[in-house]
């Protein structure tokens, strides 16, 4: 305990950490800013026209949700489809909806509701570089100065220490994606209240921003500790970033010039977009040498998306404890 | 009494793609008392820091055993770490941080109290710039906040590699009191130096190494006596005809600018007679004692030589004997004995 305390000291006392918190914060209230000076805040007319309009578009809608629901009972008794498949089998007729009236506004506010997971998963981007950038700054700060060694000299059992160094960055940087979350929302809710559309925060809106949250907190850790474990692995945070650049800027952008839609059920960015969004599709359309097109959808799930990442994170934690347990610290 | 180091057959080989295997340590074998200030020597590139990291588990040896305090190192050595204070090599420290804050920071891993800090940064004369970022620290500061740092365990052992570096002349003398001081009270200190004045002054016991192979141990003044040619030192008005006066007699003269030096002379009253029957009255008859650097020297095969460059881990001459090695200590044990 004496070993993860002085650890999360000596996060907590970095530069790095503060600096780069302070910039996230900063930079959230710049996106705020910016929402809120681009909001078209609607008038009592404009929000008056656009709940007559949702109104008029009720009957509608319900006639379509009706159709729907025809089409599909005809398709179980297996008698003709009266839409001509508009509504093909697994089609939910239950998405069939009357837009909420904020849809219908002539101006175009922030749309609190709408908009929030969408800005919660752009501010886990933010993070998940950040927190590499930490864990790979912060361990390869050590072995630059040399200060590992003479931790060494005080406490030798390595996998104490990494795991401690470990801990201590899941910790510092739960505590600062937490913190960057609740400013995210609360701001947004602020800007919405003030300049925009707040919506229907219903209980379902409120679980799935949770998950979302929670989802981005995971990712987050997963690239802290990637970035910690590449800078243990090569004792250097050039070398760390080095390979984040070279994959993303190189290895992702030549896989998917040479290799097009084949490449992407295997990058890592389709599967941060599977774990984020709960499922990411890959469209491929394939023509052979006679003209016979087809087209393929590849559908990765939430689970592929854990299994990748957290797979990814395991990996490079084990391969950086196991090299550092028997790594000759000069 | 339990050895506070005991090593045997250490082997370390540091392997390369360029240059390939380069033997950094060959076997050596190490004891250091409890309780004493024990000379570790050895040229540059002769194992010296290498056998340090070993024992203290930062490098890993190929071959051999080591204890301390009777624990078997590296797998027993978190039972007494807390016990080894060491600076090895060069002081590494959080330089954006304060002194004072990289002594916390360490001393937290064990629960040092607060005012333990203040007393090891006053011991080493760092109070008044323990707050200074260490980054603003010449390299003598930095050694003096390392030896801090070793301090703060209350150590039973403590391992000082090169810890003079960069300290002024008050400083070593400082640090020289400190381990006396600390070696009075009950305190092991292993001392890896080159200064070999000040290995002279405060070790009782030193050994030697060379090209990672053990060549001497024993008490400081053994040692010097091994190397002991009963030189004398001879000034008279006449050198040159001194000097062929008593090479008659068949002892080995050698002739400096100033003076002549008389080698194998058992009883030194023999050249005063042995001149003043020749009318030449000695001026000065000082017996030469060999120090510790020509010792050294001789001992390592590192004599400079006018006109060669010694490169480092090469030898003048093989080291003096290179094999077997000298082992004053358990001589003295063994004639005390019989």
């Amino acid at each position: 305990m004496r070993l993860l305390a002085v650890e999360v000291r000596r996060l907590f006392a970095r530069r790095f950490f503060w600096i780069g918190g302070l910039a996230l914060i900063i930079g959230i209230g710049v996106v705020l800013a910016i929402t809120g000076a681009q909001s078209e805040v609607p008038d009592a007319a404009d929000r008056a026209r656009a709940e007559r309009m949702a109104a008029e578009q009720a009957p509608l809608v319900e006639q379509d949700r009706q159709r729907c629901q025809a089409a599909h009972d005809a398709q179980q008794r297996g008698e003709e489809d009266p839409s001509f498949g508009q509504y093909p089998p697994g089609y939910s007729c239950d998405e069939i909806r009357v837009p909420p009236a904020e849809d219908f506004l002539i101006n175009d506010p922030f749309r609190f509701t709408s908009e929030m997971q969408d800005r919660t998963q752009v501010l886990t981007v933010v993070l998940a570089l950040f927190a590499f950038l930490v864990g790979a700054t912060a361990i390869g700060a050590e072995w630059h100065h040399g200060t590992l060694a003479a931790l060494l000299l005080w406490e030798p059992r390595r996998i104490r220490v990494f795991l401690a160094k470990l801990l201590a960055l899941f910790g510092g940087m739960v505590v600062l994606a937490v913190a960057g979350y609740a400013v995210n929302v609360a701001g947004h809710w602020a800007v919405a209240q003030a300049r925009g559309v707040v919506g229907n925060v219903t209980l379902d809106f409120q679980r799935e921003l949770a998950l979302t949250t929670a989802r981005g907190l995971a990712a987050t850790l997963v690239a802290a500790a990637v970035g910690f474990a590449l800078a243990f692995t090569l004792r250097r945070t050039a070398a760390a970033l080095g390979v984040l650049i070279a994959y993303f800027g190189v290895f992702e952008i030549g896989a998917r010039a040479f290799f097009a839609e084949k490449a992407e059920p295997f990058l890592l960015s389709r599967y941060v977009e599977a774990w984020l969004s709960k499922r990411a599709e890959i469209f491929s359309y394939d023509c052979g040498p006679f003209g016979d097109c087809s087209n393929q959808q590849i559908v990765l799930t939430l689970w592929q998306g854990a299994a990748y990442l957290g797979g990814l994170g395991l990996l490079a934690v084990v391969v950086a404890a196991l090299v550092f347990r028997r790594r000759e610290v000069a | 009494m339990t050895a506070a180091i005991e090593i045997a057959g250490l082997r370390k080989t540091f392997g390369g793609l360029r240059h390939g295997n380069r033997v950094a340590v060959d076997g050596l074998d190490l004891v250091v008392e409890p309780g004493r200030v024990h000379g570790f020597l050895g040229p540059n590139g002769s194992g010296k820091t290498t056998t340090i990291r070993a024992l203290l588990g930062l490098v890993r040896a190929d071959a051999g055993a080591m204890r301390i305090f009777g624990e078997t190192v590296p797998q027993r050595l978190p039972r007494v770490i807390g016990q080894v204070g060491a600076v090895v090599e060069s002081p590494q420290f959080f330089p954006f941080y304060s002194g004072r804050r990289n002594l916390r920071l360490l001393g937290g891993v064990v629960g040092v109290k607060r005012r333990r800090i203040e007393e090891s940064l006053e011991i080493v004369g760092l109070r008044d710039r323990a707050s200074d970022r260490v980054k603003g620290y010449s390299l003598g500061m930095k050694q003096r906040l390392a030896i801090a740092a070793t301090l703060l365990k209350d150590p039973k052992l403590l391992i000082l590699d090169e810890p003079n570096n960069g300290l002024d002349p008050a400083g070593i003398r400082e640090v020289r009191d400190l381990m006396r001081t600390l070696a009075d009270s009950g305190v092991t200190v292993l001392l890896s130096s080159h200064i070999l004045s000040e290995v002279q002054n405060v070790c009782d016991a030193v050994s030697i190494i060379s090209r990672g192979r053990h060549v001497v141990t024993g008490p400081v003044a053994e040692v010097l006596a091994t190397r002991d040619t009963h030189d004398v030192r001879v000034k008279v008005s006449d050198l040159d005809y001194a000097a062929s006066l008593l090479a008659e007699s068949g002892l080995p003269v050698r002739r400096e600018p100033d003076h002549i030096v008389v080698s194998d002379i058992a009883d030194p009253a023999w050249i005063t007679q042995t001149l003043a029957r020749r009318r030449l009255f000695v001026a000065e008859l000082t017996p030469v004692a060999p120090d510790l650097e020509s010792v050294f020297l001789e001992l390592t095969g590192t004599t400079p030589t006018p006109g060669q460059h010694l490169q480092v881990g090469e030898v003048a001459t093989p080291p003096d004997p290179p094999a077997p090695p000298v082992d004053v200590l358990a001589t003295e044990q063994a004639g005390e004995q019989a």
